[in-house]
């Protein structure tokens, strides 16, 4: 994990070996705490929200799962066996993250992967029964209750989160 | 820590308990712990021991319910607070029933 230090924000890379390491969340966590004040009783839905955001990226950024699940609907074995072998398989692509702080309370995660982008569904996001079996989706809902914002930018390989650091 | 089975007296029940944290690092033995359940069993998945658990946890209950169909009943029970947030935020109310 490499910090790089900009102007009043935090930056971190993690590459395709670094991506591997199911701990990568938990010292993510350490680390932004080190730099931002979180309170104790927020740094476990910081860890849940980076975990879905994270897992997000990998998944459908770099791992390109979700134009396999599209076309052809798996079950959720199936999703997890190829999640596996593909991770396992892995030996490029990246995720940056940056952090500011944007308010006192507050801090703005950015999350940017290497991937050709995902369209994300936009607005606010239902559970239906329709789309409550989906192999994917409900990490986008976790990350939408727990933070202030999310906002999707360029072709869809950015998300922008605001969270509540109180 | 981890996940553990256990199997009532007169058979009719497993119970998996899946304590600490419920991500994907216990995705295997999850795994194990219910492939030798037979039809017809109740199973419980008890989260009173669960500090953690985000949407691959979600992923591997869905995962749970798949491989039981419709030959068994699946009641989770005594999810922490964190824990029941996370299921109430994905509405697997909807889809499990869930015992306090």
């Amino acid at each position: 994990m490499q910090t790089l230090a900009q102007a009043q924000a935090c930056c971190w890379r993690f590459d395709s070996a670094e991506l591997k390491d199911t701990a990568l969340v938990e010292k993510l966590v350490s680390s932004i705490s080190r730099e931002f004040t979180v309170a104790s009783e927020r740094k476990r839905d910081l860890e849940l929200v980076l975990t879905e955001v994270v897992t997000n990226s990998i998944d459908h950024g770099i791992l390109g799962l979700d134009s396999t699940v599209k076309k052809d609907p798996i079950g959720f074995e199936q999703y997890f066996i190829s999640r596996a072998a593909k991770l396992a398989e892995l030996t490029q692509g990246s995720i940056e993250i940056s952090v500011e702080q944007s308010a006192a309370d507050c801090i703005r995660i950015s999350i940017q992967d290497s991937g050709p982008g995902f369209s994300y569904p936009t607005g606010e996001l239902k559970q239906t029964p329709e789309n409550l079996l989906l192999a994917y989706g409900r990490g986008l809902l976790i990350i939408q209750k727990l933070c202030e914002s999310m906002t999707h930018i360029g072709n869809g390989n950015c998300v922008v989160l605001d969270f509540a650091t109180q | 820590m981890g996940v553990t089975a256990h199997r009532s007296e007169n058979g009719e029940e497993v119970t998996v308990t899946v304590a600490g944290r419920f991500d994907y690092r216990v995705y295997d033995s999850f795994k194990a712990s219910y492939t030798a359940i037979d039809n017809g069993q109740q199973i419980n998945v008890d989260l009173s021991k669960t500090e953690y658990m985000d949407s691959s946890a979600l992923g591997m209950l869905l995962m749970l319910r798949e491989h039981v169909g419709k030959a068994a009943d699946i009641l989770i029970v005594n999810p922490t607070p964190d824990v029941h947030r996370v299921l109430s935020i994905a509405n697997f109310d909807k889809l499990f029933a869930i015992k306090q």
